[in-house]
């Protein structure tokens, strides 16, 4: 059995929870895994972007500083073959006007000179010419011990330190010895200010520069001409110091991040200008270099934002892709629980869920199928059910009308409609079974018409060679399927008339009886089914009971009148008798009577006591006769009370007095009490005298010693009397009877005691007509106590009686 | 997360930047600007500096606020025109020689100043060295030590037998005593006499060149003035009635008649300023920025005058000559 509860609870509630589980997982997964994706591929892309950007920025930095370089070495070769030509030709006395015009063309060539001067092969200036100073010629000044002289000659070139004229201009002296000895030395004086149009023409990105410094890390050139003019040192510069001690130490890698004057993070390249022993720098801001990445991660960002919400939205597009139908499976799945099973499941993913699903669906159909088979098979039990207590409701009430009427014609009519009605066929018919003329008569009949009852009611039918015949001799029941099969009868020709195809009989039993027999009569031809059988089995044992309780309550009623017929008969009869009895007693008593008053002369002493004995005994037969006349005269309903009013306690003083002498004679001592003021009584007072008599004539009979008490008193409205004795008392069995007629308590008590054994029974009668009660309370040995309770008013009692 | 706050975020996200970026641009750098040297009638000076400002993206009106005062000459006008210099509440201030320096400091001391035409800044207070100028004044100088020398020996070397040198000169210039001094010294060394004949106003010129004339001077040097320079068409004129070779350090006086000049040129003094202007205005201090002086030295003739006056110019001469106006 299912929890009540999984039904009960809504289930939607529940599954909106859970669904919002699974809900989110799906999502957060979704989002994480394109997340982590996106993630560690855009991390990945940006580190090897980085990695490549810087490499090729730091290549082409390389490339830019080596062209710089190759330039710088070019402008420096470029003066060096222009001063070349100044040297071309030895010294000669007239060669000086020449070689001015030399110096001056160079001048105007090379713009870098802003002095030169001219020395013969000893060392002495000949010519100085200069932009801003003077030319001088043949000035003979020595300068042979000059490094430049001296470093010409010996290395036929000679690059000198870079230094700054008025503290800002940065100067350097070339000299250039000639190819021959005699040709002399030609000293330049270098501005590299001019090396600024080399440097400023590299551009390396937005903010990129480069700048050439020389052999002792001093700035020579850079964009920004101030910080040249400021002499600026740049050898502490990480890069700049690599650089510089590169040439001793091969081991030293080049610097490519570095910080710049400025301070900024740079990406930096140098070459050597090699014959200078200088450095062209070429740098680039790192957060410039970087700027296409941190474009690329602003995009990768982006991307990923997008990608986020493209997640979320696949994630809940496919959330609800996968969850959509899962909740739909358990919707279904919990209208399946509910009852529903009608419903399908409507999952169209075209996968598992479907497949799924489906399975549901056939789960659901398999379900309802059983449902509806057991639907079915309730119905048919209902249905079953219903008969059942159809025909038991119609059992019930042929049962009913079994013990409620005696009227069996309507009760067979009623058995026969009711059969016909619960086995659903058109018509039927109950024949009662004559045993003395051996033959079945139609009793009752139902669904058919006056011409069939006629026809059937005219035949005979006997045991012998009728259907119904068969059927009881064989004490079981007999079908005909179809009467066209059957042989002809003139009844079943009849009744084929009639319409009717198939019939049944079931014979109606009694252990070693016939007593009818059932039949029912269907139009459609075909067997009957056990059940209807069995039912009008049980009909017929009904028909059988009520035909039973018919013959015994006639046979009840007949012998009832009978015995009515008879009492009257006794009761009369006791009364003429006794009548006729008491009038020949009263001749013999009378004449006695005369006998003893010697009216015919005188008797003898011996045949006195005869006298005495036949009067004696005369008068208890007549004592007897009037008892059984009386009881007779009430049993036949002859005495009336002649009521009227009387002193209860006059009556029981008569008693006393009447039979004081013979309690006295046993030596019985009987009492009387019996209080003053005693209302007065209405009733028969002769009959209750007689009443009270009997009953304390009784008591001084079988008492042999001790005493009698009598005592009367007003109860209400009832006046109570008891009459005590000390004498054997009566049996429990003994205390009903003994108020029946004929009768005296038996035991050894009693023996030898006379009595009609009518006096309690006429006692009893005469309370009773009264309205009272009379009973007796007693123990064997302990002696007996009759009570008799009268209405004060027995007028009053009667009329309400 | 709901789709359309999502969206939003999106927005917010890519709107951003220029969000940010916008804030910036409120007020425009004031750029201002006092002008000996240049007149209303003249403005090639200005015009250059102009150019070399937009070159670094100062755009007047877009991106900077670009004002000033020419002076044309009027010395006298100088520190009231300096005064609404001031006024204009400059962040930056340009200004030529080193009258108009001054009289900037003065209407604007705490104002940093670049001036382009400087003759020799340390001689003339405005800086305590090139290196490391230590004011609020920094610049280019148009001006070295031995330049006049130099003029004086290329004159010499064009004109032959020169007993004496005239010297038209404004004495309420700053540097018209340095100048003689130097001039006189040059001389000196070649045995020649100075004759200075002053002029203060443009009234003045006219006697002085006379006078100069009849002092016996081979030729004369024109002193580089803001008077002269707005009179140096007139100078050519009266130079060459007299018969009169002029020379100056200024290569734009040459075409107004004068014989040769031999100095800086004066529009690239004018475009290097910008580049000050924009390291000011890009936070550095004037202290900290060495005063330049130009990489190039032109030697300018003017061959028309050469012939008008019969001179014969060396072969010497034209080869280093960077300049020639024929």
């Amino acid at each position: 059995m299912r929890d009540g509860a999984t039904i009960d609870t809504p289930p939607l509630a529940q599954a909106a929870k859970k669904r919002g589980g699974l809900f989110r997982k799906y999502i957060v997964l979704f989002v994480a895994v394109v997340c982590v994706a996106l993630l560690s591929n855009g991390l990945l892309e940006i580190y090897f972007s980085y990695q490549e950007l810087t490499a090729s920025l730091i290549r082409l930095q390389r490339e830019q500083a080596d062209a710089a370089a190759a330039k710088l070495a070019q402008f420096i070769d470029e003066i060096q073959n222009q001063l070349g030509w100044t040297t071309q030709l030895p010294w000669s006395p007239g060669s000086v006007e020449q070689r001015r015009f030399d110096a001056l063309r160079l001048l105007r060539q090379v713009p870098a000179i802003t002095e030169l001067a001219l020395l013969d092969a000893s060392g002495h200036e000949q010519l100085h010419v200069s932009r801003l100073a003077m030319d001088v010629i043949g000035s003979n000044l020595d300068l042979s011990k000059q490094p430049a002289f001296t470093e010409a000659i010996a290395h036929k070139v000679y690059y000198g330190p870079v230094y700054f004229r008025r503290e800002s201009e940065p100067y350097m002296t070339l000299a250039l010895a000639g190819t021959r000895r005699e040709n002399g030395v030609a000293i330049a004086e270098v501005n590299l200010k001019l090396i600024w149009d080399v440097v400023s023409q590299i551009k390396v990105g937005e903010h990129g520069d480069a700048y050439v410094v020389d052999g002792h890390g001093r700035l020579i050139a850079h964009p920004d001409i101030s910080l040249v003019l400021r002499n600026t040192d740049m050898s502490k510069l990480a890069q700049v110091n690599a650089a510089l001690h590169a040439a001793d130490d091969p081991q030293i890698e080049p610097v490519q991040v570095g910080d710049d004057i400025q301070g900024r993070k740079v990406l930096t390249a140098y070459a050597l200008v090699a014959p200078l022993g200088w450095f062209v720098f070429v740098e680039l801001p790192v957060a410039e270099a970087n700027a296409p990445i941190y474009g690329s991660i602003a995009r990768s960002s982006i991307l990923l934002l997008a990608a986020l919400a493209l997640a979320c939205l696949a994630g809940l597009f496919l959330a609800r892709r996968m969850v959509g139908p899962i909740r739909a499976l358990q919707l279904g799945a919990a209208r399946f629980g509910g009852g529903d099973l009608k419903q399908r499941i409507a999952v169209k993913t075209g996968d598992e869920l479907e497949l799924l699903s489906d399975q549901f669906n056939d789960m659901g159909a398999r379900l309802e199928e059983s449902y509806a088979d057991l639907e079915r098979k309730v119905d048919s039990r209902t249905r079953e059910l219903a008969q059942s207590v159809e025909e038991l409701r119609a059992l019930g009430e042929v049962s009913q009308a079994v013990n409620s009427t005696l009227d069996l014609t309507a009760l067979l009519a009623t058995i026969v409609a009711k059969a016909a009605q619960l086995s659903g066929t058109e018509a039927g018919a109950i024949y009662v079974y004559d045993e003395d003329r051996g033959e079945f008569r139609l009793r009752a009949t139902h669904g058919m018409s006056k011409a069939l009852i006629d026809a059937i009611a005219s035949e005979h039918i006997d045991l012998q060679d009728t259907t119904i015949g068969l059927a009881a001799l064989h004490r079981a029941p007999i079908q005909l399927p179809d009467l066209n099969d059957a042989p002809r009868t003139a009844i079943q020709e009849a009744i084929l008339n009639a319409g009717f195809r198939a019939l049944l009989v079931v014979p109606l039993l009694r252990p070693e009886h016939i007593v009818g027999a059932l039949v029912i009569r269907r139009r459609a031809p075909g067997n009957f089914t056990k059940a209807t059988i069995d039912l009008l089995e049980t009909f017929a044992s009904q028909s059988v009971l009520a035909i039973q309780n018919a013959r015994l309550f006639s046979e009840i009623e007949e012998k009832g009148h009978q015995l009515e017929i008879a009492s009257q008969h006794k009761s009369q009869f006791l009364a003429n008798m006794s009548h006729e009895l008491r009038t020949p007693l009263n001749a013999i008593l009378g004449y006695t009577e005369l006998m003893l008053d010697e009216i015919y002369g005188a008797v003898p002493e011996r045949m006195h006591g005869v006298l005495d004995r036949i009067q004696s005994n005369g008068r208890h037969l007549l004592g007897l006769i009037n008892d059984v006349l009386d009881l007779s005269k009430i049993e036949a309903g002859q005495v009336t009370l002649s009521i009227a009013d009387y002193s209860l306690e006059d009556v029981l003083q008569g008693v006393f007095v009447a039979l004081e002498s013979l309690a006295r004679d046993k030596e019985i001592a009987l009492q009387l009490d019996v209080p003053v003021a005693l209302p007065k009584a209405r009733g028969d007072e002769r009959r209750m005298k007689q009443v009270l008599l009997n009953l304390v004539g009784n008591a001084i009979k079988f008492t042999e010693r001790g005493s009698i008490l009598v005592a009367a008193e007003k109860q209400g409205e009832f006046f109570a009397i008891l009459v005590r004795d000390t004498g054997p008392g009566i049996a429990v069995e003994e205390r009903e009877k003994i108020f029946e007629e004929f009768h005296q308590a038996d035991n050894s008590a009693t023996k030898g005691k006379s009595g009609t054994g009518l006096g309690l029974a006429i006692a009893k009668r005469i309370v009773e007509l009264h309205g009272g009660r009379i009973w007796v309370e007693s123990e064997l040995g302990q002696g007996s106590t009759f009570f008799v309770s009268i209405p004060v008013n027995a007028d009053v009692k009667l009329e309400h009686a | 997360m709901r789709r359309r706050d999502l969206m939003a975020l999106i927005a917010c996200a890519t709107a951003w930047p220029r969000l940010a970026s916008a804030q910036t641009a409120n007020k425009l750098p004031v750029i201002g600007y006092l002008a000996l040297n240049v007149s209303e009638q003249e403005p090639e000076l200005i015009d250059a500096f102009r150019d070399a400002l937009a070159g670094l993206g100062y755009v007047e009106g877009k991106t900077a606020t670009i004002v000033g005062r020419h002076a044309a000459g009027n010395l006298r006008a100088l520190n009231l025109l300096a005064k609404q210099v001031a006024a204009l509440r400059p962040d930056v201030i340009l200004a030529d020689t080193a009258t108009p320096i001054k009289a900037m400091r003065a209407a604007a001391p705490d104002v940093p100043i670049v001036g382009a035409l400087m003759g020799n800044p340390i001689a003339q207070g405005l800086v305590a060295s090139f290196a490391h100028p230590g004011g609020n004044v920094t610049g280019i100088a148009a001006d070295v030590e031995e330049l006049r020398a130099k003029l004086l020996e290329l004159a010499l070397e064009a004109i032959a037998g020169v007993k004496a040198i005239g010297l038209l000169r404004n004495p309420e210039g700053d540097n018209a005593a340095t100048l003689e001094r130097e001039l006189r010294d040059a001389a000196a060394k070649h045995g020649i006499a100075l004759h200075a004949a002053d002029a203060r106003t443009p009234d003045d010129i006219a006697g002085a060149i006379e006078q100069l004339s009849q002092s016996g001077a081979a030729f004369f040097y024109v002193q580089a003035n803001g008077v002269f320079n707005s009179e140096r068409y007139r100078i050519g004129q009266l130079a060459l009635a007299r018969h009169l070779p002029g020379i100056s350090d200024q290569n734009r006086y040459v075409p107004a008649g004068l014989l040769m000049s031999y100095g800086v040129k004066t529009v690239d003094n004018y475009r290097r300023a910008a580049v000050f202007i924009d390291k000011i205005l890009k936070g550095a201090k004037p202290a900290d920025l060495p005063v330049e002086f130009p990489t190039r030295v032109v030697l300018t003739i003017n061959l028309k005058t050469a012939k008008a006056l019969g001179i014969t110019l060396s072969q010497s001469l034209l080869l280093r000559a960077d300049e020639v106006i024929e």
